[in-house]
């Protein structure tokens, strides 16, 4: 059974807020937060850190709330849409009418790039619509961009509001793709460098070949390669299978990442939310681009005049022990030189 | 791959199992196959070599198992995919199993306590798609699928120490492979690639275990 705001909607009730002080983000939570509760439903807090606080505080001992911890949460789009979706049908197996969840999106203010995560918001609202979530996302307006809150407006059905109304969104629309689409084009300054790595039609064995070595040459965890070796075997399996020839190559290694950019002369997957979409059938296709965006610290898929390029970027996960590595040692912002 | 490494996974395994061996030498598949048939032999059971190439030639690298006699009745029989396989066919697991089946039954007949078979794959998995339909066909053999039946064997290892990469469509046909069959495949290797893969895609009936 649905409640609150929520009463009579099915699905997925996706919901943004703005907030300008601490005292506004507590009109915003506290209520819909002591509201599931009451109503006995499943209630999740993934909040940044500084609102959890703010929110702990206000709510005391209130028993029902799971606190997630936001860094683990959103640690990158398409982890979070997967542990979202397998939380919430842990509760819909367990009998849950409906589960509330308020979550901080990522943006520049939370020290975020926001490109992935305005993906995230548009791919969130599609890959979680059969689920009876009500899910409140509350945006800062001290701390983030305005471009953010331009787009957040448009990526988002319903709005809260702090006085405790909800409405429906007018400037909701397609716009999302369109924001979707746009998010996935910014480039990696890298890219305007010359690249380490180049390669003509390689096979996927000669790709991953190639960017771990250059991986074993930059300082980034052995676990980290990994990921993006797994990651370009499937774009390059992909841009051959899929898309239109030459397929080129494009690696570039920093202290702090690598950038893998896999080009094909094709137009691309139709959908600019490929890849953050649970996959329904493992064997289907979009598997490859899903997987990738499970394992890269963010993936970005560029349609342009020169065809359709996957690009991929290994990070390491924060607070993780630095691996010693040449780059590392050297301890400069030097790219790993062309060769 | 090093013999002593197959010989070590092929003797903790039963008379029902089933161990596929990944190689990228041929001396190396050479070496572990006369050691996996000559372990059958000193267990009385008759063994076949299943490679491709002449049958001479065949022959020639198990002459020094023990009751080579290079005949097709004796305890030790070669079996070229030549003779069997036209290039770029694969026969149906149906065949398969029922070539298996006969062969297992005329060996216990014959008084050998049990048939192993060792059997080149490669030939028959040079494409994807011809791998996708071998594996399936290879883990519809007889011995293995009687052996989960009447045994309950719970697990088949593959012995992938030198895998260098598998992706994810390479480790979901295992899956299905040990789903249908009721069982679970154990991935041995190194690969910290392979065991990303299984975890990120919930494959519940593969497990990646590092090399013994």
């Amino acid at each position: 059974m649905r409640t609150g705001a929520a009463v009579g909607h099915s699905g997925y009730f996706h919901e943004a807020a703005f907030f300008g002080s601490d005292d506004e983000l507590l009109d915003l939570v506290v209520p819909f937060v002591t509201g599931g509760i009451e109503a006995g439903e499943p209630t999740m807090v993934a909040l940044d850190d500084r609102s959890a606080d703010v929110v702990r505080t206000a709510l005391g001992d209130a028993t029902g709330v799971t606190y997630l911890p936001h860094a683990s949460q959103y640690a990158r789009p398409a982890l979070a849409i997967k542990r979202y979706r397998q939380m919430l049908e842990r509760h819909v197996a367990a009998g849950a009418g409906q589960i509330r969840a308020v979550g901080s999106v990522p943006h520049p203010g939370l020290g975020a790039p926001w490109e992935a995560w305005a993906r995230y918001e548009a791919a969130v609202h599609r890959a979680l619509a059969d689920l009876p979530l009500w899910g409140m996302c509350p945006y800062d307006t001290r701390t983030a961009p305005e471009e953010v809150l331009a787009d957040v407006e448009r990526l988002h059905p319903h709005l809260a509001t702090t006085k405790g109304d909800h409405v429906v969104n007018e400037r909701f629309a397609d716009a999302q793709i369109v924001v979707a689409r746009r998010a996935s084009s910014v480039s990696d300054p890298l890219e305007a460098l010359p690249p380490a790595v180049e390669l003509d039609d390689p096979a996927p064995a000669a790709a991953r070949r190639a960017v771990r070595d250059l991986g074993r040459r930059s300082g980034l965890r052995t676990e980290t390669v990994d990921d993006l070796v797994i990651a370009v075997s499937e774009a390059v399996a992909n841009a051959l299978a899929h898309g239109r020839p030459p397929v080129a190559l494009r690696a570039w290694a920093a202290p702090d990442r690598l950038v893998v950019a896999v080009r094909d002369r094709g137009r691309g997957p139709t959908d600019p939310l490929v890849g953050l979409m649970p996959v329904p059938e493992r064997i289907r296709g979009g598997l490859g681009l899903w997987i990738a965006h499970q394992v890269c610290s963010d993936v970005g898929l560029v349609v342009d005049d020169e065809g359709f390029t996957v690009r991929l970027t290994a990070r390491d996960p924060a607070g993780a022990p630095a691996h010693a590595g040449p780059a590392a040692a050297a301890g400069t912002d030097d790219v790993v030189a062309p060769g | 791959m090093r013999a002593s490494g197959s010989v070590d996974s092929a003797r903790s395994l039963g008379p029902h199992d089933h161990v596929c061996w990944v190689y990228e030498d041929h001396a190396d598949f050479l070496d572990a196959m006369v050691e996996f048939l000559a372990e059958g032999r000193a267990s009385d059971q008759r063994v076949q070599y299943v490679a491709r190439g002449d049958r001479a030639a065949l022959h020639r690298h198990v002459d020094g198992l023990d009751g080579a006699d290079g005949t097709a009745t004796g305890p030790v029989l070669v079996l070229s995919l030549d003779d069997v396989y036209e290039l770029g066919e694969t026969v149906g697991p149906e065949a398969q199993v029922a070539a298996y089946q006969s062969a297992t039954e005329q060996a216990l007949a014959d008084g050998f306590t049990g048939l192993r078979v060792a059997a080149e794959a490669t030939p028959l998995v040079r494409s994807p798609a011809l791998f996708r339909r071998t594996l399936a066909d290879v883990m519809a053999g007889t011995d293995v699928r009687a052996g989960w039946e009447r045994a309950g064997r719970s697990e088949v290892t593959i012995d992938a120490r030198h895998l260098t990469f598998v992706d994810h469509r390479g480790l979901a046909a295992l899956d299905d492979e040990a789903g249908r069959h009721f069982t679970t495949i154990v991935l041995r290797t190194p690969l910290s690639t392979s065991r990303r893969l299984v975890e990120l895609l919930d494959l519940g009936a593969v497990r990646v275990e590092a090399p013994v």
